[in-house]
């Protein structure tokens, strides 16, 4: 589902070079939940961002569901986004200003797909965050936040899920439920790379993958 | 979801800025309706005025042209016959004329029926003598009183009466110069006189002249049967046009030359006439340059437009700048969950045309609102239907098209750096 091959980066900030990837590769099938761990500032979320077409890498090759999302113009990378791949952060990222229901419904904007609506409340079901609907996100607690997050990347049903430290602000409990569900998802045949600092959320990977820094 | 939602909830989430860019929107389009209603108030404040005072200068003018045909027919015109031949320029210097005509001139106009009519009519035979007996030079005036035609129902003699056969009377110089005295025998061409009366001072030739009836005269000079003016005073006429007069006269009379003049009764109403008219035209003017007036506020009136227009564009271009750099973070996380550049640029401008649209709707009503108020402060309206009058429809369609449009055009700039904003890069640095 998703081919990392040989990939480099370098920043350049203030006219000094700062590499972060060198001859990474990375192949996760489709039912596979990875685990990236790492220092601090090793390029575990460069990674990810570049799996998920966000971050041109300066050589190797990206290629996910079977296609190099670099290949396409940039409006068509975005919709190859929308299609195959969402995303959770960990800051969440939610949009403060629209409720649980609208965030979740977020990436229909992009691309519009029948059934947004029910699969949202489904997912939304699904999370147990039924009764907190209608909240904004700066109404709800950390872990509420983080299911709402981890809803709205999977309304699009995406291959891949790219996960950036989903439990890292959560208490044991809710980091808990949240890994439960990566978890289903992957069993579910979906793909996950996950960044975590965490042994205990790593554990819960079938594979684990330290990032060691350049 | 569509993006329409998400932007109507960001405006309402993110109130300040939204209201601060109304605002400013606001604040140019009010200004610019309100300007244009007052301008269209001012006008209608300006017609109604200028309407008023023509009415009332023309109610003026009509009362002194009456008065002026009233005056006219109280004191009219003296007309003044001279022989054809006479110079008007040898008459004036010496006092009388040189030529003569025939005394049944005078009867004749005195006989006539025609439209003028005539008071007094007085033939005259006026010749400069030398009174050889007090070694003296002086005006000798033949008179004989004539009743005009249309006069006769009323009286049976002249009011100027002529001096009777054997009476001379004297100008006051000629009297005092010579000592003469009223009731006194004087010798005169040799012929006896008694003087029958010694006239007061008129501070004119006549205080140099003798009077005699008109017949002892023409004996005198020996001018049997001659006179060589007539005086025709006090005479009316409904047309009150000298030109009329002078033509009818001629008709009665050929062979003469008439000389009209106006009382100057009638000048002074005359005068008067010409100033009542000369404001109607002075207002008729002012009518007239109102236009141009209207004009040059107008121009004042788009230039102070321009100003607000430029100071509200400048404030939201600023206030969509602060609104993008809010939302880097947020424009990252909808880039990675899929939306286009197009769509993040959609959704800027959307708002920006929202700004626009709200704030330019507002601003017509109360920029409408203070015209209005503003013209019924002036008392100007008194029917509900005036009101609409002092709307443009084409001030306020523009400023709802255009304030969109130009909100749109001043945010595009910071619309396309949030359309260009590379997500990884606020996302990397979480
Ligand atoms: N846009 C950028 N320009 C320059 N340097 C950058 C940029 N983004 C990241 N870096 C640097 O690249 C390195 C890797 O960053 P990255 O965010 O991938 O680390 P990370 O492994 O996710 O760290 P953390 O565990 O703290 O999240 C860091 O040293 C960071 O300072
Ligand atoms: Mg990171």
């Amino acid at each position: 589902m998703l081919d990392i091959r040989q990939i480099s980066k370098t920043y350049t900030s203030n006219g000094k070079n700062v590499p972060v990837l060198s001859d990474m590769s990375l192949r996760i099938e489709p039912g596979q939940f990875v685990a990236v761990q790492g220092q601090s500032g090793c390029g575990k979320s460069t990674l990810l961002l570049a799996a998920g077409g966000l971050l041109r890498p300066d050589s190797g090759q990206v290629i996910v569901a079977g296609d190099d999302p670099y290949k396409l113009s940039s409006e068509a990378r975005a919709d190859f986004r929308a299609t195959h791949i969402g995303f959770v952060f960990q800051q969440f990222h939610l949009i403060p200003y629209l409720d649980v229901l609208d965030n979740v419904l977020a990436p229909s904007m992009a691309h519009n797909f029948p059934d947004a609506r029910s699969h949202a409340l489904e997912l939304i079901e699904h999370f147990g965050i039924t009764d907190r609907i209608g909240h904004l996100p700066g109404e709800l607690s950390t872990g509420e936040r983080q299911r709402t997050a981890l809803a709205r990347a999977l309304l699009n049903r995406p291959k891949l899920l790219l996960a950036d430290e989903p439990t890292g602000n959560l208490d044991t409990d809710s980091g808990a439920i949240v890994l439960d569900y990566i978890r289903e998802f992957a069993t579910d045949g979906g793909a996950v790379l996950m960044v975590t600092h965490d042994a205990g959320a790593a554990g819960q990977a079938d594979r684990v993958i330290e990032l060691a820094k350049t | 979801m569509g993006i329409w939602r998400l932007v109507r909830k960001e405006m309402g989430y993110r109130k300040l800025n939204f209201v601060l860019a109304v605002f400013g929107v606001l604040v140019a389009t009010a200004g610019l309706v309100a300007q244009v209603t007052w301008l269209r108030a001012y006008d209608m404040r300006t017609e109604s005025f200028l309407t008023r005072d023509m009415d009332q200068a023309v109610k003026r003018l009509k009362a002194i042209e009456k008065k002026y045909r009233q005056t006219t027919n109280q004191y009219g015109f003296n007309v003044r016959v001279l022989p054809e031949r006479q110079s008007i320029e040898d008459y004036y210097k010496s006092g009388y004329a040189s030529e003569t005509m025939d005394q049944n001139y005078a009867r004749k106009l005195a006989d006539s029926e025609f439209l003028t009519t005539i008071r007094h009519l007085t033939p005259i035979l006026r010749k400069e003598i030398f009174w050889s007996e007090y070694k003296q030079s002086a005006t000798l005036i033949g008179t004989h009183g004539e009743v005009p035609l249309k006069e006769r129902s009323r009286r049976k003699k002249p009011i100027k009466q002529s001096v009777p056969d054997g009476q001379i009377e004297v100008g006051y110089h000629l009297w005092s110069k010579l000592g003469l005295k009223a009731e006194q025998e004087v010798t005169l061409f040799g012929r006896q006189f008694i003087i029958g009366k010694c006239h007061t001072e008129r501070g004119s030739q006549d205080d140099f002249s003798i009077w005699m009836d008109l017949k002892v005269a023409q004996e005198l000079t020996g001018m049997a049967g001659k006179i060589n003016e007539i005086q025709a005073v006090d005479c009316t006429c409904a047309e009150a046009n000298p030109t009329k007069i002078r033509q009818e006269l001629a008709n009665i009379l050929p062979g003469t030359q008439i000389t009209v003049k106006v009382d100057p009764a009638v000048t002074r109403v005359a005068i008067r006439v010409t100033a009542a008219q000369g404001s109607v035209d002075d207002l008729k003017a002012r009518h007239a340059s109102r236009v141009q007036l209207t004009q040059d506020r107008e121009i004042l009136m788009l230039a102070t437009a321009a100003l607000l227009i430029v100071g509200a564009a400048v404030w939201i271009a600023l206030l969509a700048f602060g609104n993008v750099r809010q939302r880097t973070m947020e424009i990252g996380v909808l880039r990675a969950i899929g939306l286009s550049g197009a769509k993040i640029l959609l959704l800027f401008l959307a708002r920006s045309i929202i700004i626009g649209l709200v704030g330019a709707v507002a601003g017509v009503l109360l920029g409408g609102a203070m015209g209005v108020g503003v013209a019924a402060m002036w008392g100007e309206l008194t029917e509900a239907s005036q009101m609409w009058g002092l709307f443009s429809p084409l001030t306020i369609g523009l400023v709802v098209i255009c304030s969109p449009v130009l909100s749109a055009f001043v945010s595009w700039p910071p619309a396309m750096l949030a359309a260009r904003q590379d997500p990884a890069i606020v996302l990397a640095r979480e």
